[in-house]
């Protein structure tokens, strides 16, 4: 998988990817399983970088 | 292209008899999904199970969706209530509470869902961005060499990632989100 390829599955996530590539895009990802499989790692890891931790902050409540 | 523009895309592939156009959906938004499932059952298996019934269901009402919302609002409205439906049917209530600030007694409920998260989620929650993020900050020598070799050019962190650190295959990675989250 070239390193192209690479990022324009990232953009295409990012909804960043230009309209003119992105037809090309999408027929290689529907055609190549190998391809789907790095689609999905990349939303996951967007999704963990998304991920805001929700713990209580200890060191501010004695403060207060 | 936004994200909007290229899910009405996928989903007009759909439409057009391209199934695998489907699981590119099923692969952006699965984690979204979960997580959200999550806030009303807290058992992973449960939450999955769940999860799929919904993706099932939206690939069937598919031909159907004309795009007067986003593909993903329609997505989540279709999980929300798949998720209460198996907490009615396992005639357990929905915890779909509106918060009355006029009613003391209502924070108490309200502190126990906030904090449903146990210690040990929290751990593997902090894990992942923990190797994200080391990920992202000390980029390897064959990173390091890949990025020169290829010139400073528009890489995106979660390929970073992918490259550079976070554990082997997708289906180990979403069962650490997936334990994580419970």
């Amino acid at each position: 998988m070239s390193e192209q390829i690479r990022e324009q599955v990232s953009a295409f996530l990012d909804g960043e990817l230009p309209n003119s590539e992105t037809e090309l895009l999408l027929k290689r990802l529907t055609r190549d399983a190998e391809l789907r499989e790095s689609f999905g790692r990349y939303a996951l890891i967007g999704e963990s970088l998304r991920a805001v931790s929700l713990r209580p902050c200890p060191t501010v409540s004695p403060r207060v | 292209m936004s994200v909007e523009e290229s899910d009405l895309k996928l989903v007009e592939k759909v439409q057009r008899g391209e199934r695998a156009a489907f699981d590119l959906l099923v692969l952006r938004y699965q984690h979204k999904v979960l997580k959200l499932i999550m806030r009303y059952v807290h058992d992973a298996t449960e939450a999955e199970d769940i999860a799929q019934e919904a993706f099932v269901k939206a690939y069937r009402a598919l031909q159907s969706f004309r795009g007067d919302s986003a593909f993903y609002t329609w997505l989540y409205r279709i999980a929300i209530n798949t998720a209460k439906n198996a907490l009615v049917a396992n005639k357990r209530r929905p915890m779909d509470y509106d918060l009355d600030l006029q009613d003391p007694e209502q924070y108490d409920l309200h502190a126990r869902l906030a904090e449903s998260e146990t210690p040990e989620g929290l751990l593997l929650t902090d894990e992942i961005r923990d190797t994200v993020n080391r990920a992202i900050e000390k980029p390897t020598r064959g990173f390091a060499n890949r990025h020169r070799a290829a010139g400073i050019g528009r890489i995106k962190l979660r390929r970073h990632c992918a490259d550079d650190g976070l554990p082997g295959r997708y289906g180990t990675l979403t069962k650490f989100f997936v334990r994580a989250r419970r």
